[in-house]
């Protein structure tokens, strides 16, 4: 069994845009932290949102960085209704997803990573898919813009750790709660 | 709140109210002396604190709402007595009153609850702190805590978890 992570860049209101980091928050931990997130990965399942932006912008920057490299080499998984057409490694969860993800999480290895994704990670979060829940917590209030808990759901969560990251930034780490 | 930043109805999704989180709000009372509150906050807070029904274990934040100078922003309501207590006092004019008031010489003026006051002190920027309790679950119903507003941004200046996981983290908002 695979653990499966799904890691977020959230703000104090609960916001997270496409899943990169709010600017103005140089932090080495936080670049280490999300280094040795993604090498102890070896897959990466993301919802076609995310795939759309990651695939367009990650071979632009291959060979910038062992980190640009890693994101393009390992395999993806995509929760997608459209898959043809996929690129970058990616393959489509076919059929039903949260069945298909569950096959993918049998197989041994190292952990399965998901980044942003909101509709796809809610999905993963309410079937009790998710191992660990990665917040960084940036210290601002965007105003507006997308929530990343969205719909009907109540999640009991145990807090696993937390850290200060740097720059006003905190990691939490959360597992689900036995309910 | 919760981890996913609502905070209304603590009553479905609040666990636990250990120690640290007892520590905190005792060193909030302690560094306070004057309370301030919104319309709806104190519209449900003023009877409650001051009836007969208040259990012995809330009896100190009691004894610190109702005895504490305090203060209500409404546009609407013509008096605010609190039970058999000094009366609070109303707040008409935020920006003019909250100025007014932060100026005089003395202890923290504390929001407790009222998170409709919160966002418009930060819009305001009237608001040096902000304190969280981030409880852990994500309750998904619920009106958030922060609405929609200009963006801003803080300095963490305290974090610690409590022993049953919530995280209790004090910011200070940077001045625009």
């Amino acid at each position: 069994m695979s653990k499966l992570i799904v890691t977020e860049f959230l703000t104090l209101d609960g916001m997270f845009e496409d899943p990169a980091p709010p600017t103005g928050y140089p932090s080495s931990d936080i670049g280490q932290f999300k280094y040795d997130e993604l090498f102890a990965s070896d897959a990466l399942l993301l919802g076609r949102v995310t795939y759309e932006g990651f695939a367009r912008y990650w071979p632009t920057m291959q060979g910038t960085s062992e980190f640009a490299n890693r994101m393009n080499s390992l395999p993806k998984f995509v929760a997608t209704t459209t898959p043809k057409g996929l690129e970058w490694n990616a393959t489509a969860l076919e059929g039903d997803v949260v069945t298909a993800v569950k096959q993918v999480k049998q197989q041994e290895g190292q952990n399965l990573l998901v980044y942003g994704s909101g509709t796809f990670a809610q999905t993963l979060l309410r079937h009790k898919l998710v191992d660990e829940l990665r917040v960084l917590l940036y210290p601002l209030l965007r105003g507006n813009g997308r929530r990343f808990f969205s719909g009907e759901y109540h999640l009991p969560l145990k807090l696993a750790s937390s850290r200060e990251m740097g720059a006003g930034v905190l990691l939490l780490v959360y597992e689900p709660a036995e309910t | 709140m919760t981890m996913d930043g609502v905070a209304e109805a603590p009553n479905i999704w609040q666990e636990t109210f250990d120690e640290d989180m007892g520590a905190a709000m005792q060193g909030m009372m302690e560094e306070t002396d004057t309370v301030l509150l919104g319309r709806v906050t104190y519209q449900e807070w003023e009877p409650y604190w001051t009836s007969d029904n208040v259990s012995a274990d809330n009896a100190g934040f009691a004894r610190f709402i109702n005895t504490t100078p305090k203060y209500v922003v409404s546009r609407t309501l013509k008096d605010t007595p609190w039970g058999t207590f000094n009366n609070a006092q109303l707040v008409k004019n935020l920006k003019e009153d909250i100025t007014n008031l932060k100026a005089q010489p003395g202890k923290t003026i504390t929001v407790t609850g009222s998170p409709t006051l919160v966002n418009s002190l930060l819009q305001e920027d009237l608001l040096d702190e902000l304190t969280l309790t981030i409880h852990n679950v994500a309750a998904y119903k619920g009106k958030p805590l922060f609405g929609q507003g200009n963006l801003k941004r803080f300095d963490l200046v305290d974090v610690k978890a409590s022993r049953t996981g919530v995280i209790l983290a004090t910011y200070q908002t940077r001045k625009p």
